[in-house]
């Protein structure tokens, strides 16, 4: 060996010995960067976007708030998130607008995330890496109680045995309202069943105002499975008289136990008195898919066995809108719901399109402040649902009926509930000016 | 893994009677969904070769872009049109009916460019779709499975005699089948729970009897089942409060109520185109309560003087008197359908309603 090969050697074999030593350093650090876990990647997801409902108190069927609780859940997690079926959010992410208050939905990073981190064993980390806990309202606190404070108004409903088994129940009492000196504006309301029972079987309700003397109904509070409140944007209030009656509207579906007595509860929170927001808003208000065009309600609902149908139905606006929200409401073989604005210079906007309907969900996608539908007068809004009564749509109980129009979960109608406010022209001037200044500063901000 | 964007294409198959012609319309729109969401649908409420022709030609990979399917699906629903004279298919009943998937990656297309039919009612040249109402349990644990019926004319009434086109799967059960069929009324969607079938306590949840209707050769059928989603409140709804009516046939007579019905034992008798007046008895908690009239069977037309109409109950009488004042225009054996709720819109809630039927014997 001369000696130009035995230091080549020498080098080698230092090379070759500094290489093996860094190894495990290299390797530890590559583990510590790349592989996920839960107490690092997986738990601020958590906290986003499932322990709202998935904790001791809340509606989700198992608590999701540790590591502990997580793990044995993590192949039916990640099969729910890449299905996009958890969490409820059946927005078609690639339809009309996508900036709304309440986006409970993941991103395609953040399924990909847990996706990777169920298939490298759902590792937990470091629990030093956890991000501090949550606090999350219990099951009989009011949702909006933290932002909010306490209501300035609880009203209740006359009490309703549930029966364990059977037919969808429906109940309708009337209930004197009470509590106001005076006329006050609404600013939010928050519809609450009873806990843990109420919450169960109450599929969806309202809470009507009937003033004393007045010919207009007053709707406080509308409530679904996935939307229990609403708050107007600041500056937009209902206005609510002090007398008259409470018509209570529940849809109660009974769930293998009796719950006796049950009450719903509704808390309203009112701009401060003597304040008159400067827009009245009706809140959310019924755009019916069926039934128009003078016929009895529904009686254009006929879907076939394994057979599929589409309605569609239009309504004028008759004075310049604001929209704020938009819940569509189908039953079982519901499916699509889209909401399409047809402006009076013949533009065509799909606003939303509800792709995924899941009838045990009721959810109101509210719209950003910035991207709210703002329709001219004379805009027609255009609904458009479609029915699947085949085998593929699983909360199909039997694709062999002819399904029609009822109140039944079985039966079906099609509607929608638009949080609408109707604008004079000046406040529409007003509101699309406001709209093109703050475009305007976001573009000159780029 | 990311669901594939798909085109959907609705095909939207409707009839211009009038006029006698029959034409497709096609919307595409877009939609992210589940493949296997949409390949099964098809006209699947389309018999026989129909079906088969369309599932042939539809089949995915013979036909490879978006608007050759919508082309394809075209053709063959004018094919079908053509064949079926589809006045009394139930192709014209779904808005719609096909949907399709494409797998490219197409643009969106506006809705408001789909066309899609209102028009679900027409006056005439429209079948009856048998509809399955839903079950109830009886007190002897027999359990009761409810059909009705939607017309879909608002005009032509239509008479199907019971047999090969009229007629229930399994003949061990008796059942009181109508065979007469009235338009859709005009304030109410469908005639509720005309008849029902007692089956046995041992009738599995896997069981079920067909009840099919043949109008010009096209077979509509509804299968009823004991299946938990459609049971029914019977004769009471906790919610609503809502009850069903107690109804007698005479004064002193047993009072009965509730969708199996109170069968007349004895027969009334009328002659051809003389009014005979059917009386009966109602008791209701509520103040107002409807009562309609209706054809069930009988082999000519039978006219009603008030079909339907309300009354206010006398609670300080045993019972409120009602009465039908009825024609007919043919001899022969009827049974009339009296239906009984406290209000139109209760139907709707699927319950409480009383179904009562008379015999009456007609002479020349």
């Amino acid at each position: 060996m001369n000696r130009l090969t035995y230091q080549n050697t020498i080098i080698r074999k230092t090379f070759l010995a500094l290489v093996a030593s860094s190894l495990p350093l290299i390797s530890a650090t590559s583990f510590a960067q790349d592989t996920l876990t839960f107490s690092r990647d997986i738990a601020p997801i958590m906290q986003r976007a499932c322990q709202q409902c998935h904790n001791p108190d809340g509606i989700g069927p198992m608590p999701l708030m540790n590591f502990e609780q997580v793990k044995p859940f993590a192949p039916l997690i990640r099969d729910r998130v890449t299905k996009r079926i958890m969490p409820p959010w059946h927005a078609d992410p690639d339809i009309g607008i996508q900036s709304f208050k309440n986006d409970a939905s993941l991103s395609n990073e953040e399924i990909a995330l847990i996706r990777d981190w169920v298939d490298a064993g759902a590792p937990e980390g470091n629990p030093d890496d956890l991000p501090p806990a949550i606090e999350i309202a219990g099951g009989a606190e009011w949702q909006l109680g933290d932002s909010m404070g306490p209501p300035d108004l609880i009203i209740k409903s006359s009490p309703y045995n549930v029966i364990a088994n059977g037919q969808d129940q429906w109940w309708q009492p009337n209930v004197p309202f009470a509590g106001m000196e005076g006329e006050r504006w609404l600013r939010a309301a928050e519809f609450k069943a009873s806990y843990p029972l109420g919450k169960q079987v109450v599929h969806h309700g309202h809470a009507v105002l009937i003033p004393e003397g007045e010919k207009r109904q007053v709707a406080l509070a509308r409530y679904g499975v996935g939307k229990s409140w609403e708050i107007f944007p600041e500056g937009t209030g209902m206005r609510v008289p002090a007398n008259g009656q409470i018509a209570w509207n529940l849809h109660y579906f009974p769930r293998g136990t009796e719950v006796p007595n049950d009450v719903v509860e509704v808390g309203l929170w009112f701009y401060k008195e003597g304040v008159v927001p400067e827009l009245a808003t009706s809140g959310e208000t019924m755009f019916r898919v069926d039934g128009l065009n003078g016929m009895a309600r529904g009686q254009d609902i006929v879907i076939p066995p394994h057979g599929y149908q589409v309605l569609s139905g239009t309504h004028v606006l008759e004075s310049p809108a604001v929209i704020h929200s938009y819940r569509p409401h189908l039953h079982m073989r519901g499916k699509v719901m889209s909401m399409e604005a047809i402006y009076p210079d013949g533009r065509k906007e799909v606003l939303s399109q509800v792709n995924k309907y899941n009838h045990n969900w009721q959810i109101s996608y509210i719209f950003e402040d910035d991207v709210k539908p703002l329709l001219p007068k004379g805009t027609v809004l255009q609904f458009t649902s479609v029915f699947d009564n085949t085998v593929n749509n699983p909360l199909n109980p039997d694709p062999e009926q002819w399904v029609v129009f009822g109140r039944r979960g079985v039966d079906e109608m099609s509607h929608a509930w638009v949080g609408i406010t109707y604008l004079n022209e000046e406040q529409y001037m007003q509101a699309s000016n406001d709209r093109t200044a703050a475009q305007e500063v976001l573009t000159i901000g780029r | 893994m990311r669901v594939p964007t798909v085109i959907v294409i609705v095909g939207v198959l409707q009839s211009s009677l009038a006029q006698g012609r029959c034409w497709a319309k096609l919307a595409i729109m877009r939609r992210q969904s589940v493949q296997d969401d949409l390949l099964s649908g098809g006209l699947v409420a389309l018999k026989g070769r129909s079906r088969r022709a369309f599932a042939r030609s539809s089949h995915l990979g013979k036909i490879d872009s978006a608007e050759e399917q919508a082309l394809s699906l075209m053709r063959i629903t004018m094919n079908i049109c053509s064949r079926l004279k589809l006045s009394r298919t139930v192709a014209l009943v779904p808005l719609m009916a096909v949907m399709l998937a494409a797998p490219v990656n197409g643009q969106q297309i506006g809705q408001s460019q789909q066309i899609f039919s209102a028009n679900v009612i027409k006056p005439s040249g429209q079948p009856i779709i048998p509809l399955f109402d839903g079950w109830f349990p009886n007190n002897d644990g027999t359990n009761s499975l409810c059909f009705g019926y939607f017309n879909l004319n608002s005009e032509e009434s239509l008479d199907i005699p019971l047999g090969e086109n009229n007629h229930l799967s399994d003949d061990r059960f008796d059942a009181l089948i109508p065979t007469h069929f009235e338009p859709v009324p005009p304030r109410y969607r469908h005639k509720f729970c005309v008849f029902t079938v007692i089956v046995p306590a041992d009738f599995g949840v896997d069981e079920e009897i067909i009840w099919s209707l043949t109008i010009d050769e096209q077979t509509l059928s509804v299968p009823g089942r004991i299946i938990p989603p459609y049971v029914m409140d019977e004769p009471a709804s906790g919610g609503r409060g809502n009850v069903a009516p107690w109804v007698r046939m005479s004064l002193d007579g047993p009072r009965g109520r509730g969708r199996n019905g109170i069968h007349a034992e004895s027969v009334l008798s009328a002659s051809v185109g003389e009014s005979i007046t059917i009386p009966v008895w109602i008791e209701h908690p509520e103040k107002n309560v409807w009562l309609g009239w209706s054809k069930h069977t009988g082999p000519g037309d039978v006219g009603f003087m008030l079909p339907e109409y309300g009354i206010v109950i006398n609670n300080r009488a045993p019972a409120t008197r009602a009465t039908a004042v009825a024609s007919f225009s043919e001899p022969g054996d009827y049974v009339i359908r009296m239906q009984t709720i406290n209000t139109v819109a209760a139907f709707e809630f699927y319950c409480c309603h009383t179904n009562a039927y008379f015999n009456v014997s007609v002479s020349p």
